[in-house]
């Protein structure tokens, strides 16, 4: 029988001795008022960054689920935020606030650690895959910003691993991301539907327009390809494909699941991002067969209304008819100039990857080149997750990664195996298959898809340890 | 109550500060002046429609046209018109690009809006003067090479066209690049031109002090209820914190975490 030990400390309950006392926090206020009302008359994005990280891990310290739910919150707003500040101080390119989610996420972890009680085995596959980004450094360090920048995304990414284990080791299928996605997933999507119906709110159309943003254009002229509070297309339909999911795997189907599934359905299909088709495809799959067949029906039940609504209206409803042209390039690629630049970035950047095995450097592909001028654009467009990592951290680190990765994902696998009976199980390896299958599409480790990736492994691995420990403490 | 006492005092404290550093800051107007880059204007394409302001499209171009129009020697040109000094220039105004667009804004902060709409129109007007000057300086250069051309090609080549007249087909071509050069060496590509002069009844105010307390007072809130959480305490109800082990009271034996 496999057991896990801990490193260090127990998490023991935090009682008054811990936390700090009145006047400390008085003190701590009074400083962090000053600096806020400072940063106020200079940047409101760097303030608020620094005001709401504080909140968020103030809250985390206080109440883990209270914490949680708000960084989930946040993730999914900030980029609202952004916008919403940019109406009044404009647009910066380097906005801190596009930090703000990165840090508050790292603060959580940061308590987590400090609390101990993470098993070793939870300790050593963030380790690892920490490593794999780590080599990444040295090659990246001609890119010192965009270097330092990927450094800390990835690693708040993968520190997200302790965030899910220790909502994992409550047990009972907690999962506050579900329950965060449930209940904002529709107002997400109807916000996407009133900006594909137009005219865009003020915010929007101001971003748009002060933004060099390339794929907003939908296959239906005058219209656009939406991304409600996020920051791009791809990015909601990813969030739209897990919230998707997470209705179907609910264990009640009550009308409220079936109207928010319908309405984040629409706006999945509005965001015209295929590669979250071909992953929520695949993820219902797996959803069904994890599921042992209890999920079957409803996932059945949804697609038989989506072909039937599709076929229905195809015909006589121009955004229907797009999206169904939209699929059909699926099968078809030769005259699709996104599909055919994915189809041939293998071939540029296997080779020279092959030639580099240290890779080009961390934050020499996907967004954090942006913040390097001299970048060469090689693989800015993360077409492919796996190929970006292997471009910028090399092979043995993204050896280090993918082998975490899949590690922890066994931990799900097992779940299914194991206890076919735990609709928790099913959701998880559910989602990891979406989001194993979106890698091939994009950066899935970086941002909020990646904080994801990794909360989910952590809660597969701390939902095994548990199991195991009940039949230790049984035995 | 503590934390309610902790929450209620970074909040007057944050606003009481963004008020007073705000008022600390020396008023001041903002003016804002914009050019337009872009393709020679229609009139001008008229007699010119041989050349153009080359690609526009590239997601480069807003960035070049704002280095340009922010260049060293355009301040210390706006200086000398204006008899202050270069650095006085460089900090009063300031200039920034909209991606996707061809319009570059010029904002002079200066103490009165009079001042500000000063600043911002000539350094925009300056920016447009050197422009056309040196567009006129290269203008002028080809003209007179087109001009030797002319003469050059009238002892050469003539052919006879469909209406019988003799005729140069080199030198047709020459006259209508000379009349090309001759317009622009005249007026100039229109690009880039002013597209919005400052003026002093349309300026704002710098700093917005009831902005920043409002904003202050805002962000206040949000840190002391952050801060308030890491006051020490027990948590709130019945938290994830012991995992399964301290549930079961086998805080010694457990292997996960507890």
């Amino acid at each position: 029988m496999s057991t896990y030990p801990t490193t260090g400390r127990s998490a023991q309950r935090w009682n008054s001795p811990q936390g700090l006392s009145l006047p400390a926090a008085l003190a701590l206020g009074v400083v962090a008022s000053a600096l806020v009302a400072y940063l106020t008359l200079l940047s409101l994005q760097a303030a608020a960054t620094v005001c709401i990280c504080l909140l968020i891990v103030g809250v985390y310290t206080r109440s883990r689920s209270a914490g949680i739910t708000l960084l989930w919150v946040f993730w999914l707003a900030a980029p609202l935020i952004r916008r919403l500040f940019g109406l009044e101080s404009g647009y910066l390119s380097a906005d801190p606030l596009a930090l703000a989610p990165f840090v508050a996420t790292a603060g959580c972890v940061a308590v987590e650690l400090a609390q101990g009680g993470i098993s070793r085995r939870a300790m050593t596959v963030t380790c690892v895959a920490l490593a794999g980004y780590v080599l990444g450094i040295p090659a990246g360090l001609h890119q010192p910003s965009s270097m330092v920048f990927s450094l800390f995304a990835y690693g708040s990414a993968v520190g997200a691993l302790l965030l899910g284990y220790r909502e994992g080791q409550r047990g009972g299928g907690a999962f506050s991301m579900r329950t965060v996605l449930l209940a904002l997933g529709p107002l997400l999507a109807v916000y996407a539907i009133i900006q594909y119906i137009g005219p865009l709110p003020r915010w929007d159309e101001v971003w748009l327009q002060s933004v060099n943003f390339t794929t907003t254009g939908s296959p239906l002229v005058g219209h656009i390809r939406v991304w409600s509070s996020l920051n791009s297309p791809g990015t909601f339909g990813a969030m739209a494909g897990l919230a998707v999911i997470c209705y179907l795997a609910s264990k009640r189907f009550s009308a409220f699941t079936a109207v928010g599934l319908g309405v984040v359905l629409v706006a999945l299909a509005l965001s015209f991002v295929r590669a979250a088709w071909v992953a929520l495809v695949i993820g219902l799959i797996v959803l069904a067969i994890g599921s042992a067949g209890r999920s079957s029906g409803r996932v059945l039940g949804a697609v038989a209304a989506v072909v039937g609504i599709t076929l229905a209206l195809a015909a006589s409803n121009p955004t229907v008819s797009a999206v169904v042209t939209r699929a059909n390039t699926l099968g078809a690629t030769g005259g699709d100039t996104s599909a055919k630049a994915r189809i041939q970035r293998p071939q540029t950047v296997i080779p020279m990857a092959a030639k580099r095995p240290g890779g080009f450097g961390l934050g020499s592909a996907g967004e954090s080149s942006r913040l390097s001028p001299s970048s060469n654009d090689a693989i800015r467009a993360s077409d492919n997750g796996y190929l970006a990592l292997i471009y910028q951290v090399g092979l043995l680190g993204s050896l280090l990664v993918l082998g975490a990765l899949i590690y922890s994902t066994r931990s799900a696998v097992r779940g299914v195996l194991r206890w076919r009976r735990d609709p928790a199980s099913a959701l998880r390896l559910a989602l990891l298959a979406f989001l194993f299958t979106m890698m091939f599409f994009g950066d899935m480790l970086y941002g909020i898809t990646g904080v994801v990736f990794w909360y989910v492994l952590g809660s597969a691995m701390a939902s095994e340890e548990i199991r195991t420990t009940r039949r230790w403490v049984a035995a | 109550m503590r934390r309610f006492l902790i929450v209620v005092v970074i909040t007057l404290i944050a606003a009481g500060l963004a008020a007073a550093f705000s008022s600390a800051q020396k008023s001041h107007k903002v003016a804002t002046a914009s050019l337009v880059f872009g393709q020679p204007r229609p009139e001008i394409q008229v007699v010119s429609s041989g050349f153009s302001s080359g690609d526009q499209s590239s997601q480069f171009v807003p960035g070049t046209n704002a280095s340009l129009v922010s260049a060293d020697d355009i301040a210390r040109a706006t200086a000398g018109k204006l008899k202050v000094s270069p650095s006085e220039v460089r900090d009063s105004v300031k200039v920034s690009a909209q991606q996707s667009s061809e319009i570059v804004q010029v904002q002079a902060s200066r103490p009165t809006a009079a001042e500000a709409a000063q600043f911002a129109n000539t350094y925009v007007n300056v920016y447009v003067d050197r422009t056309r000057a040196a567009e006129r300086g290269r203008a002028l250069t080809v003209l007179r090479s087109l001009h030797a051309q002319l003469e050059s090609a009238r002892k050469v080549t003539t052919t006879r066209n469909s209406f019988g007249s003799k005729s140069a087909a080199a030198a047709d071509q020459l006259r209508s690049q000379i009349a090309a050069e001759t317009a622009l060496a005249r007026v100039g590509s229109g690009s880039p031109s002013v597209a919005q002069t400052a003026s002093p009844s349309d300026t704002s105010t710098a700093p917005k002090t009831s902005r920043n307390v409002l904003f202050g007072a805002l962000f206040g809130l949000v840190l002391g209820i952050g801060i308030a959480g890491l006051v020490g305490g027990r948590r709130e109800g019945d938290d994830y914190d012991g995992g399964i082990g301290a549930r079961n009271g086998s805080r010694e034996r457990s292997p996960v975490g507890v």
